[in-house]
């Protein structure tokens, strides 16, 4: 089908330790799903039963051990994402495909709006530019405005979490990956994140989410993939 | 399907500090855990590195003490003859100054090159910071002085417009303009530091080679020096090869790195994956013994 953006085939990951001694397990195994553009997809499945790492995978920050993932590329066409260039998949990365990950990491001494803006210069928008929608950003995000000069690794949770969210969507990307965005979000700020994610689809981007809560699941996911903890 | 052509290419680069023997191949190396041939008592510099470097990118290269980082990075600069390989050099620059050079280089193995297109290379198109601060700058000129001989080796010749990049590196670098004509000597570590910073960019290199930078100097100094170093290479968008033991450094400066252990290259990839889904045991190690 023509509007596949993502076909996941027959995909495994292994893990192989060495330390302190050398063990073996698997966080999946022989995963298939495909993703059509412009859907919400959510990942639903018990603590451990390997959902962020298939995210992880997704996103290359974990190597596949076996099986494909084939992305369709705005600017490559479809490629292997496991076996991709690693160039093409960083290119990738910062003009198509966003991550938000379950804990904010990020380089301390970098206030929360240039990690914000970041993103944006990265594709030469220019400076100003970023940083007013940055700001707006945040604001939207209800980030009290006498924070945004400083690191948000001094931040509560959940304001943490919402830099986050913001620095990976302010830039609509195509393809958006969200672990658990809103898992140290109160009810307000949860809202406001879902109205944010159900416009980005409106607008025709994809997403694929890791949720715990099963209404917001209900409220905005097209599909839900169930995951089984691993025997 | 559009690829960027690579700045830097390096092919099966080998560097043996000996005459080596047949014996060395596979005597040596991260299997056999040992850098010196048995046999022949050859160390292993580094073997058969091979990688692509891209304009504006920053990648990182990590290992233990005696891995191979500096060796690798020194054959680069070229500090001393390689025993083997290919590096080749691809830049497009509007600078009309630097076309003969580059037409010069096109296509050429440039550790096959005369030693003149060599420096010419050296002086025009790349910069080295050092761990010691020593290794770069002459402590009995001035500050100043330090950073107008770059430019004088690559062939700046107006005096003015010497004196002016050397004030604006100076204040780039976050140092008081008003020692500028100091000796270094009387700096400290970190000031020395940033010196030597502006000394390496002080002829707009488009490559830009860090040893262990912030090696020695203490947590804040350091974290000063690399968040410099982040700031000016976003700003002027040169490439770098950044070499640390520091995964934390490794982290803050690069997109993509390379790990290596008695002179090979054991593992490469984008600087999250190597982090959190580290795949040979020796990585899994050097990940899990970061602070």
């Amino acid at each position: 089908m023509n509007n596949i953006i993502l076909q996941v085939e027959n995909l495994e990951k292994k893990f192989e330790l060495y330390l302190p001694e050398k063990k073996v397990f698997f966080a999946f195994q022989n995963i298939n799903f495909n993703l059509y553009q412009g859907e919400f997809f959510s990942i639903s499945g018990p603590s451990g039963s390997g959902k962020s790492s298939l995210l992880k995978c997704l996103y290359r920050t974990y190597k596949t051990t076996k099986g494909s993932i084939f992305y369709r590329s705005s600017r490559y066409g479809i490629v292997d994402f496991t076996k991709l260039q690693e160039q093409s998949v960083l290119n990738i990365r910062s003009n198509e495909m966003s991550y938000v990950s379950q804990f904010l990491n990020v380089i301390p001494r970098i206030s929360a709006l240039n990690l914000v803006a970041e993103p944006l210069i990265r594709k030469n928008i220019p400076q100003g530019i970023a940083i007013e929608r940055a700001k707006e950003m945040l604001s939207r995000l209800n980030i009290p405005t006498n924070l945004f000069d400083s690191s948000p690794l001094t931040f509560s949770g959940g304001e943490k979490q919402r830099v986050n969210i913001a620095r990976a969507v302010i830039w609509n990307p195509s393809l958006l990956l969200l672990d658990e965005p809103t898992a140290s979000l109160d009810e307000k700020s949860e809202k406001i994140v879902k109205k944010i994610l159900v416009t980005m689809k409106k607008s025709g981007s994809t997403l694929i989410g890791i949720f715990h809560n099963k209404k917001l699941i209900n409220q905005i996911s097209d599909r839900v993939f169930l995951f089984r903890k691993e025997e | 399907m559009s690829t960027i052509k690579p700045l830097l290419s390096v092919r099966n680069l080998t560097k043996r500090f000996g005459p080596g023997c047949e014996d060395c191949e596979s005597l040596t190396g991260p299997t056999q855990n040992r850098n010196q041939c048995p046999t022949c008592k050859t160390i292993l510099g580094c073997g058969e590195v091979s990688f692509d470097l891209y304009p504006n990118e920053v990648l990182g290269i990590v290992g233990e003490s005696g891995s191979g980082k500096t060796t690798l990075l020194r054959a680069l600069h070229f500090d001393f003859e390689v025993t083997s390989g290919e590096m080749f050099f691809s830049y497009l620059s509007e600078n009309n100054e630097l076309t003969d050079l580059i037409k010069q280089i096109q296509d050429v193995n440039l550790f096959t090159t005369t030693n003149y297109v060599k420096r010419k290379v050296r002086n025009f198109l790349t910069g080295i910071i050092y761990q010691n601060p020593l290794m770069g700058i002459n402590l009995n000129i001035s500050a100043g002085g330090n950073i107008a001989e770059k430019m004088l080796m690559a062939e700046w010749r107006n005096l003015q417009t010497i004196r002016n990049r050397s004030k604006y590196l100076f204040q780039k670098t976050e140092m008081p303009l008003e020692r500028i004509d100091q000796s270094p000597k009387d700096f400290s570590g970190g000031m020395q530091q940033r010196v030597q910073i502006s000394k390496a960019l002080a002829s707009n290199p488009v490559l830009l080679f860090l040893d262990e930078v912030t090696t020695g100097l203490d947590l804040s100094v350091q974290a000063g020096v690399l968040d410099l170093i982040r700031n000016i290479q976003r700003e002027f968008r040169f490439s770098m090869i950044v070499i640390s033991h520091d995964f934390g450094v490794i982290r803050l400066l690069t997109e993509r790195c390379m790990v290596m252990k008695n002179g090979k290259v054991i593992e490469h990839g984008l600087t999250d994956q190597i982090l959190e889904d580290p795949v040979h045991p020796y990585t899994q190690l050097l990940v899990s013994s970061q602070l």
